[in-house]
């Protein structure tokens, strides 16, 4: 299906469009970053369709637009029969692109500072029962105080909700995965899958390289032996809690948020 | 580590142990051999004030409406009881809140919380009771007491990676309030032994200890056989239980569903240095040849009476059991008094060579053993000991 889209005058009037900054294409929705005419830069999302994986990512960011980490719904509308949401932008980098600058490489205090305020972040989602699915690099943003925002809930899980409903859908960054969901293991997806992804992120951001391999091939390998670890026999500060972080068994990993925060 | 008389059949025998030997350090009263008008009235003599601090209660509710024997159909809020009705698993949970109440009601510090035990085949059903009783507790806990989820692993299920791996994401949530599990596990045995050889039920048993303990909860091993050596080596159990006859050290569930009897045994020996339990009728071959100073018991008078040589064997005789509580409950607190995991295994990897060649130096003197009696399990318990060190 092409999804190349374009916003037409009608739609730009409507939303008091002034620039369009940048044009995303995704499988599910197109993503403008836009000025408006008052000057504020805003996201704007088009979804393709607007079934229950999209409902629930707008569900979620209405109920914790309280939180200062996750981006804030400005509005919800519909347009030429498709949903469309408005939403804050925020002003940052990704962190993918920061990584590629080397600023976290062998920092062990950056690393920490960074993921306990991912965690703290996502503690009262994950405590509702709810699991991101899709961390990764390019999902966090970095804004210019070093502050973290999570971006992207577009498959976000309700663990709690009988699986009958469940898509089963999972995410293509293989990179960032967890076991459970390389191997398609939906009943075993919980907020640990999320704890689990952010170990390798920390890995990822602590040595420059990714801690199961480098292909899709020789990650499948290493995470389908439980005892593969993390770290092995390097010389880390950051070791043990990566490795305690990324077991391979969802269950071996820290059963809580003050676990997992005790191990960094 | 504490041990704990799982009490059953001949129970004023754990009794003696523990208040004339001093062997242990408190009960788990069983509703099977426990009648329900009596909890609360003098132990052999000992009153509540001084055994119920250190007791739990296991209601054994293992068999569900299936259940048959003992004393359990005394329990009125015990699944026995709806036998005639459907058993679903909101009956089941209301059971189980009785139950708790029950042991509240008279004066149990810890509350062992009772499970159905289901085959592997019933997928999602421990998982769904946890969560349920997870919830009901979550509002309902009273404050100083502590509470235990009885987690019952079939003979199948705890062979099934899978399945273990899918009870202990569930046991381990975030959500999770009970205090620490209650694990009995089936043994899968063969015929003619007695421990099992089965490396998977080694290998996953361990891992359902190593992770609940890793994630902060106490731990209770129920029905533990002489292999509890092996998963106390490598885990730091909490509560270890300690028993007499066979059903009390090893959990079928056919004990709770089937009439069963005890067997024609006419006991054993079960010898420390051997790390297993020697048939008496093979003691007379042992003697001629010389070999009963090499696999005697030191300091223990129930080993030294059995082993005269004019002893009248009998598997329902005190002695015979007495010398097991006292053997095992050295060997665990020889485990106990080391430090590190690896210290624990490593004491334990020397007691099995230190057992096998002892084997080894009876067959030197003509003395060969057959089925329960060889040291069948010892290369076993090795791998699965060494397996775990550094690990």
């Amino acid at each position: 299906m092409d999804n190349t889209l374009t916003l037409d005058e009608t739609f730009k009037q409507k939303y008091n469009i002034k620039n369009i900054i940048k044009n995303i294409e995704g499988g599910q929705k197109n993503v403008f970053i836009v000025e408006l005419a008052s000057g504020e830069n805003v996201v704007i999302k088009i979804f393709h369709s607007f079934d229950n994986r999209e409902k629930k990512e707008v569900e979620l960011y209405k109920k914790y637009e309280h939180l200062s980490g996750i981006p804030k719904i400005i509005e919800v509308s519909e347009h030429a029969g498709k949903v469309i949401l408005v939403e804050e932008y925020i002003e940052g980098t990704s962190l993918e692109e920061i990584f590629k600058t080397g600023y976290y490489f062998n920092d062990r205090e950056k690393i920490v500072s960074l993921l306990k305020n991912i965690i703290n972040i996502l503690k009262p989602i994950w405590e509702d029962g709810l699991v991101h699915r899709d961390l990764k690099p390019e999902n966090i943003i970095i804004k210019p105080d070093y502050k973290p925002v999570i971006i992207d809930f577009g498959i976000v899980k309700d663990s709690l909700a009988t699986t009958i409903t469940e898509t089963g859908f999972q995410p293509n960054s293989w990179k960032f995965a967890s076991p459970e969901q390389i191997f398609a293991k939906k009943e075993q997806i919980s907020y640990r899958t999320d704890f689990f992804s952010l170990g390798v992120i920390g890995y990822y951001l602590y040595y420059n390289k990714l801690p199961f391999g480098n292909s899709k091939e020789d990650v499948r390998d290493n995470l389908s032996n439980p005892d593969s670890f993390c770290v092995n026999g390097e010389n880390c500060v950051m070791k043990e809690s990566f490795n305690q972080i990324c077991k391979i068994n969802p269950s071996e990993r820290p059963r809580n948020v003050e676990l997992l925060l005790k191990l960094l | 580590m504490k041990l704990l008389h799982q009490l059953g059949h001949k129970r004023n025998w754990n009794s003696e142990a523990f208040y004339d030997n001093h062997v242990g350090d408190g009960f788990i009263f069983c509703a099977y051999s426990s009648d329900y008008k009596k909890i609360g009235e003098d132990f052999y003599g000992h009153k509540k004030d001084e055994y119920l601090p250190i007791s739990f209660f296991d209601l054994q509710f293992y068999g569900g409406k299936n259940s048959t024997g003992g004393k359990l159909d005394t329990y009125p809020f015990h699944p026995i009881n709806h036998n005639n009705d459907e058993e679903t698993q909101v009956s089941l949970i209301e059971d189980i809140k009785k139950a708790i109440s029950f042991q509240e009601k008279n004066g149990f510090k810890s509350i062992i919380i009772p499970h159905i035990y289901k085959d592997k085949n019933d997928k999602d059903y421990t998982v769904s009771v946890v969560n349920s009783v997870n919830e009901y507790l979550s509002s309902n806990r009273k404050n100083g007491l502590e509470y235990y989820m009885t987690l019952p692993f079939s003979g199948d299920e705890i062979r099934d990676n899978e399945r273990v791996e899918q009870i202990l994401q569930a046991t381990t949530d975030m959500k999770i309030k009970f205090d620490g599990y209650y694990i009995v596990c089936e043994q899968n045995l063969s015929s003619n032994k007695k421990i099992s050889e089965d490396y998977l039920y080694y290998e996953n048993l361990s891992r359902v200890f190593a992770t609940l303990k890793n994630q902060g909860f106490k731990l209770i091993h129920g029905f533990s056989n002489v292999d509890a050596l092996v998963f106390s080596a490598i885990t730091d159990i909490d509560f270890v239980s300690i028993g007499t006859y066979e059903v009390q050290r090893n959990f079928n569930i056919k004990r709770y569903t089937e009439e069963t009897s005890g067997g024609g045994s006419k006991g054993w020996y079960f010898s420390e240095k051997l790390l297993n339990f020697i048939r008496s009728q093979e003691l007379e071959m042992v003697r001629i040849n010389g070999g009963i100073p090499l696999i005697s018991n030191e300091n223990n008078i129930f080993s030294k009476a059995i082993l005269e040589e004019d002893y009248d064997w009998n598997i329902h005789k005190p002695e015979v059991h007495k010398n097991y509580l006292i053997s095992i409950s050295n060997l665990l607190r020889e485990i106990s008094s080391k430090k590190t995991k690896d210290e624990k295994i490593n004491f334990l990897l020397s007691k099995i060579i230190e057992a096998r060649n002892l084997y080894r130096e009876l067959e030197g003197k003509s003395i060969f053993f057959a089925d329960e009696s060889s040291g069948y399990h010892l290369p076993k318990w090795q791998s699965i000991l060494t397996q775990n060190l550094n690990r």
